[in-house]
Parts: structure tokens; sequence; C-alpha cells
């Protein structure tokens, strides 16, 4: 999908926790929009990334409850405050998307990195689960 | 196996033909490019126009900002940017690809003045307006 979804829980078993959700409605001025996400594994761990656009590195916020990593992301709207809009694609606004998170992550070990407007979210498989080698005697 | 064997199965594959041409550009993805990426704001105040276009995760080299009198063109490429030890892709939902769009402005900008960044994922210009097309307040004698 090219365009933005406005954020509304997607009926997907897989990646979004609908029932797990804390029943508590946002108030936020503005906006928010669920951000494309790919995601991939690797053999040590989940890679989640995300498109956000307009999101610099101090603006946004991974947060983990229990297992439901929340994914927020503020849009700086510096450059066109005050400027008149003309012709207009896609409205600008913040993020936010949640995602259920496996038992088998090690969730002490998540890490996150923003860059150009992508947020990568790297989720490490606990540590029984990564495929080990065995020497033989 | 028979043509139109199974009717409905025949309908379904009209109807999915008809949702392609509906969401697709008419003349398909080599004539046009992809219609919709990047999506692409417009703003103005009295000297320029400024041009807001969400290009997350492309590296500043694979963007080409082209200006020419009233029109804008954006064009380039999105790569996948994946490691190495990718093992398998549960989800993709995020679009990649060559991308090449031109947009036609209300009135001609001035090239030589156009300022471009990228920054977080947006590229943004400022356009200035041609000194011609400026507009002059007119005070009554």
């Amino acid at each position: 999908m090219l365009f933005k979804k406005e954020n509304q829980p997607v009926a997907d078993s897989a990646a979004v926790a609908k029932q797990s959700q804390p029943k508590v409605e946002l108030t936020t001025a503005g906006k928010t929009y669920e951000p494309a996400a790919d995601i991939y594994e690797t053999k040590t761990g989940i890679v989640l990334v995300m498109d956000m656009p307009g999101v610099g590195k101090d603006d946004v916020e991974v947060g983990l409850d229990e297992y439901v990593l929340t994914v927020k992301g503020k849009v700086n709207l510096a450059k066109i405050k005050g400027l008149e809009p003309v012709y207009s694609e896609h409205n600008i606004g913040n993020y936010q998307r949640r995602f259920a998170i496996s038992e088998k992550i090690d969730r002490g070990n998540i890490s996150a990195t923003v860059a150009d407007g992508v947020l990568t979210v790297t989720l490490p498989k606990s540590r029984d689960l990564v495929p080990k080698k065995i020497q033989i005697a | 196996m028979r043509a139109f064997d199974d009717s409905f199965d025949t309908l379904l594959q009209l109807q999915h033909a008809m949702d392609r041409v509906m969401n697709e550009d008419f003349f398909g993805f080599r004539t046009f490019g992809a219609p919709n990426f990047p999506g692409v704001n417009v703003f103005r105040d009295k000297d320029a126009f400024y041009l807001w276009a969400e290009i997350p995760g492309v590296r500043k080299g694979d963007i080409n900002l082209e200006c020419r009198g009233d029109v804008v063109r954006i064009q380039g490429e999105r790569r996948r940017d994946v490691g190495p030890d990718e093992v398998s892709l549960h989800r993709a939902e995020r679009p990649f690809g060559r991308f090449d769009r031109s947009l036609k402005l209300p009135s001609v900008v001035n090239a030589d003045k156009v300022v471009a960044d990228y920054q977080n994922g947006v590229v943004f210009l400022a356009l200035p307006f041609h000194e011609g097309v400026k507009s002059k307040k007119i005070s009554i004698a």
C-alpha cells in the first residue's frame, strides 16, 4: 500500500495485539497514522522496519508493556509552520502502531535506531532459540 | 479443462482485472511511473512554493531533483535495505523501486535559487517565484 492508513487496529493476528491492547483511548492533537512496516526474521532475532518520514531521532518513543510493543513518532512540523497549503496528497501526522511480541523474544535486549525517517527495532530471540552447532566429541 | 468451467471463478477474475485497472495508472508503470510515490504536499508563502515529499530511507545520492520553468521533477530509486542474514520476510508493506514524478506548479519558479534538503526522510524544497511573476502591490494615485 502506498498510502498511509489511519490508525485503526488491523485484522491481523500475527502482528497486532488486538486482544491485548489496553482499553485506553488516546488524546493527542492532530492525526495519528499507522506507519508501513516490514518484518523479517534473522537467525538471531526479528527485525521491524517502519517508515516514519518527518520523525527525527529525538521524537521517537518505543515502549514495551508486557508483550505489547508500542511505537510512537512525532512529526517535526517546524519547516511548514505558517505556510499556506496549496496542494495536498497526504496528511502529515504523527505515527503509532502496536505489535504483539512473542514470549520467545529476549525482552530485555530490544534495541532501536532511527535513520532518514526509518525506524528499525531489533528484537533478539531468547538465547535458547538461537540455532547452535553441536560439536562432536 | 473446459473454458468457463467455473463461472464464479471467471467473474472473480473479471473483478480482479477491474480492480487492477481502477487502482493502477491507465498506461501502466512504465509510462508514467508509480503515480503515488512519493506523496507530495505543496505549500506557499509570499515569496516561494515549498514542496514536502516523503521518501524515507533513501540514500541522498539516489534522489535526483530537477526544476525547469514551472515543473519540478523528483526521480530516484528506493532500494530494499536488508542485511545479508535475512532469513525470511514476514511482512512487506513498504514500497520500493524506482519513482519518477513531475509536478506542475501554479507559476514559474526561479530555478537558480531553489534550495533542497533531505532530513528525516523528507525532501523539502524551497522554490522561490520567478521575478517576473511576483505580484506587486499597486497603490491608487
